[in-house]
């Protein structure tokens, strides 16, 4: 209960600093991923149902600021990356921060890709296919930096909360 | 394992559920989310701009009494105006009832605040003020400033609305050159990086694009661009912009005509959201 709590908390914190905090023109307009970082997050460092919680709660929190994205996209991609993710969580170490960096660039990159393929095929946006790829490749970019820094406080959390999982215990992921 | 499986499953149920939801039980859930969201949306724009404020007062003590003597003296100049001003209203309204004209009735125009810039996916160009149903605004209305046009708005809450702007692609207005009186349809062009920008990071608005004017019709560099009311939803004469460029477009068949923004978007504070 304190862990999706503490879930729900951070995905709202998220959601309401990502929204207000200013796109970045450089990378193509795109808005600084804290969303999926805190997804990244619960992926590595919990079991994979906690990592599609997470993935719910912030795609949840991504449909409702955004006004006229469609409720479900961002829970669609966030879940990809989740999945992903949790594939991964065996072979990786999170306390690793290359490991953070890297996966919150991938996850960042395939989450911005997979939406913009589902808005464009609902014509839901119209940017060009260079904005789009700008646009994608700047939210990889923004989530290697973001990322490390959001799984500070979501780690801080974990520890204060007790929800910290011992790696020895962790059941092998055995969803297909 | 079957626990995780049954879990697994629960939550593609869940899933499968929200991407199919009918459009109105859709946005009853968004407008939940957004209506327990906005307080704290409120309160964090109230830090960020007491903040900045401190800031600036900070980096700029040296000017703010140089600064409150210029406006103290346009204060009054102003005043002065309005007074003449208000006996032209007067004589006007006088001459319009002997000609029995009809009287123009006002627009009512809502104030409001901007409370973030931008959608959470960074998909869209919008921007978000601090009222709602609950104060007079509703769907598909005009967002304008003093200096001309930002959007429209797209998405109302019960105290908050999203506002399409006027440089996102999705965003179409149906517009008028006032020299020419060229009709056309003007198109956000998205956004380019620049060094001056306060709330889109080192980015600002690319110029908008006017589709569809007649060959026929000569369009010049600073030609003035008003909303020409046919679209329903903008108001004519509101100020859009001037033209920075004009050409032939890819078809042969009709003028593109660049159009730069008459309201600074990338300083937006306060929007006034047109009424009935």
């Amino acid at each position: 209960m304190t862990l999706f709590l503490a879930m729900l908390v951070l995905s709202g914190a998220a959601g309401v600093l990502q929204s207000m905090l200013p796109s970045i023109g450089l990378l193509g307009g795109v808005k600084i991923p804290l969303l999926v970082s805190v997804v990244v997050y619960y992926s590595l460092n919990h079991d994979t149902f906690t990592g599609l919680m997470a993935a719910l709660l912030a795609g949840l929190f991504q449909d409702v600021l955004s006004p006229l994205m469609p409720l479900g996209y961002s829970v669609f991609c966030f879940s990809c990356i989740a999945l992903g993710a949790a594939r991964c969580r065996k072979i990786v170490s999170p306390r690793i921060p290359v490991v953070v960096v890297l996966f919150g660039a991938a996850g960042a990159f395939v989450s911005s890709l997979i939406l913009w393929i589902l808005l464009e095929r609902e014509d839901q946006t119209s940017w060009g296919i260079w904005h789009g790829l700008w646009k994608t490749a700047g939210a990889g970019i923004l989530g290697g930096i973001a990322t490390p820094l959001a799984f500070i406080p979501a780690r801080m959390a974990d520890r204060l909360l007790g929800n910290e999982e011992d790696e020895m215990e962790e059941d092998i992921d055995e969803v297909a | 394992m079957v626990n995780k499986r049954y879990m697994l499953a629960v939550f593609l149920l869940i899933l499968v559920v929200l991407l199919n939801l009918p459009v109105p039980a859709a946005w009853k859930v968004k407008a939940f989310g957004r209506d327990n969201v906005a307080p704290f949306q409120n309160l964090m724009s109230l830090v960020i701009a007491r903040l900045w404020d401190g800031c600036v007062s900070i980096a700029t003590v040296g000017r703010a009494m140089e600064e409150r003597n210029d406006l103290r003296r346009e204060n009054a100049e102003l005043k002065v105006e309005n007074r003449n001003l208000q006996v032209l209203v007067l004589e006007n309204k006088r001459l319009r009832d002997q000609l029995a004209y009809k009287s123009r009735q006002k627009m009512r125009l809502v104030a409001a605040e901007v409370v973030s810039r931008g959608d959470a996916s960074g998909w869209w160009q919008t921007i978000t003020i601090n009222k709602g149903i609950s104060e007079g605004v509703h769907p598909g209305r005009a967002v304008v400033t003093t200096e001309g046009v930002v959007g429209k708005t797209v998405a109302v809450y019960q105290h908050s609305a999203d506002i399409l702007l006027i440089t996102d692609p999705s965003c179409k207005i149906a517009s008028t050159v006032v020299r020419s009186s060229s009709f056309g349809i003007l198109r956000g062009m998205g956004s380019v990086p620049m060094v001056q920008s306060r709330v889109e990071f080192l980015t600002q608005p690319m110029p908008c694009r006017m589709d569809y004017v007649p060959m026929a019709d000569k369009v010049v560099p600073g030609d003035e661009v008003v909303t020409s009311g046919l679209g329903g939803v903008f108001p004519e004469g509101f100020p859009v912009g001037h033209v920075v460029d004009a050409g032939v477009d890819p078809s042969g068949l009709f003028q593109r005509v660049d159009v730069v923004p008459a309201a600074e978007l990338s300083d937006l504070r306060y929007v006034f959201v047109v009424g009935e």
